[in-house]
């Protein structure tokens, strides 16, 4: 059996000339870039907007991807910078109560389903009270799950940077936990692990 | 909106705030985009990001555009040049003096060019990346001043042809003589 064609594959054919198989590189990242724009903020009903833009991006400026690094991070790299770009020109703070966090993975009752989007809803909102540079490496570091040495190449900054920027990143999302949501903090055990 | 204090205490570790931040992690988000960014790009007419560097060819037609242009330009001179009018004897004598002038100071006139040339060469470089980054505003730029000077010839053409229609012939009688005197 044929295996998937690699990244760098499908971006040598869609520079020989074939334009249609943008559209594999674009179904296999799609979701990728959807969470990622959500995640840093984008509301939900401006998701699909920033992911058509992002991969419009992606396609003009195909030519100039270097293959040293990941896809993936690439891609990362430019859907951060359209979420906080789109954030900057417009105020989505006063929309961050319209952010449903899409589904969980398992298949809960409704009533864990509801409280499972409100949770995720208020933990957007208070990851959104973060200045964009700190959260960026916080969604991609701990929600993402991205090494320090994949962030530091998505941002564009030095290792050290980030991880100064991730120490008080944490520490703003704490303190906006208990002040403004002291319900979303984990159990006690969790909290002692720390 | 309100930037939070940031705290004065410890980092409260990667644990704790994977811990907070679980239920983001789990949601799953629905986004397909691929249709619709297939049919932007069907629609935009993008040519294809082609290896072979399209931009390249059209900064190179645009300069044989300009050297031509330049050429059309120097069309008078070189007239002028054959003519060799007092003018141009009075030029090419200023060349030749300056020419005499500047046998003696050859050595230093050659230090100053590759002194000049070793500051431009990185000045040129900044300015290559600097015209690479601002191409689309060159381009758009560019479009407007061969748009506006196919206007202006176009006008000029009118202006011109409609004035030799109506001017009054050579030589009439009771036409306006130079300098403002009346036939």
């Amino acid at each position: 059996m044929a295996s998937d064609p690699t990244d760098v594959d499908l971006i040598l054919e869609v520079l020989a000339g074939r334009v249609d198989r943008f559209e594999v590189l674009v179904r296999r990242y799609q979701r990728l870039v959807g969470a990622a724009a959500l995640r840093m903020g984008t509301p939900r009903q401006e998701v699909d907007d920033v992911a058509s833009e992002v991969f419009y991006k992606v396609y003009r400026s195909l030519k100039r991807y270097e293959p040293t690094h990941a896809f993936s991070t690439w891609i990362y790299r430019i859907t951060i910078n359209a979420a906080l770009d789109r954030k900057r020109s417009r105020r989505h703070d006063a929309l961050a109560s319209e952010i449903p966090a899409g589904l969980p993975d398992s298949q809960p009752s409704p009533l864990q389903t509801a409280e499972e989007k409100d949770r995720a809803g208020r933990l957007q909102k208070a990851l959104l009270r973060i200045p964009g540079h700190y959260r960026a490496p916080l969604v991609l570091a701990h929600i993402e799950g991205l090494p320090i040495e994949e962030v530091a190449r998505v941002l564009d900054l030095p290792e050290g940077t980030v991880k100064s920027r991730l120490f008080r990143a944490r520490a703003m999302l704490k303190e906006i936990i208990h002040r403004h949501y002291p319900d979303l903090a984990p159990s006690r055990t969790l909290e002692g692990a720390s | 909106m309100n930037e939070p204090r940031l705290p004065t205490g410890e980092d409260q570790g990667d644990a704790w705030v994977d811990a907070v931040l679980e239920p983001l992690r789990r949601a799953e988000v629905r986004c397909d985009v691929a249709p619709a960014v297939m049919a932007r790009l069907a629609a935009s007419r993008w040519p294809a990001p082609s290896i072979i560097r399209r931009p390249r060819l059209i900064w190179a037609s645009c300069g044989v555009a300009a050297a031509v242009a330049l050429a059309f330009l120097a069309l008078p001179l070189v007239g002028l040049a054959r003519q060799d009018g007092l003018g141009m004897q009075q030029a090419r004598g200023i060349v030749n003096a300056s020419g005499h002038l500047a046998r003696p100071l050859e050595g230093q006139l050659r230090m100053l060019a590759d002194a000049a040339r070793a500051a431009a060469l990185p000045l040129l470089r900044a300015m290559v990346t600097l015209l690479d980054a601002a191409a689309p505003i060159f381009k758009s730029a560019g479009a407007i001043a061969a748009l506006t000077g196919a206007l202006s010839i176009l006008i000029s053409l009118y202006v011109f042809t409609h004035a030799r229609g109506t001017a009054p012939p050579a030589g009439a009688r009771g036409g306006y003589l130079p300098y403002g005197g009346m036939r």
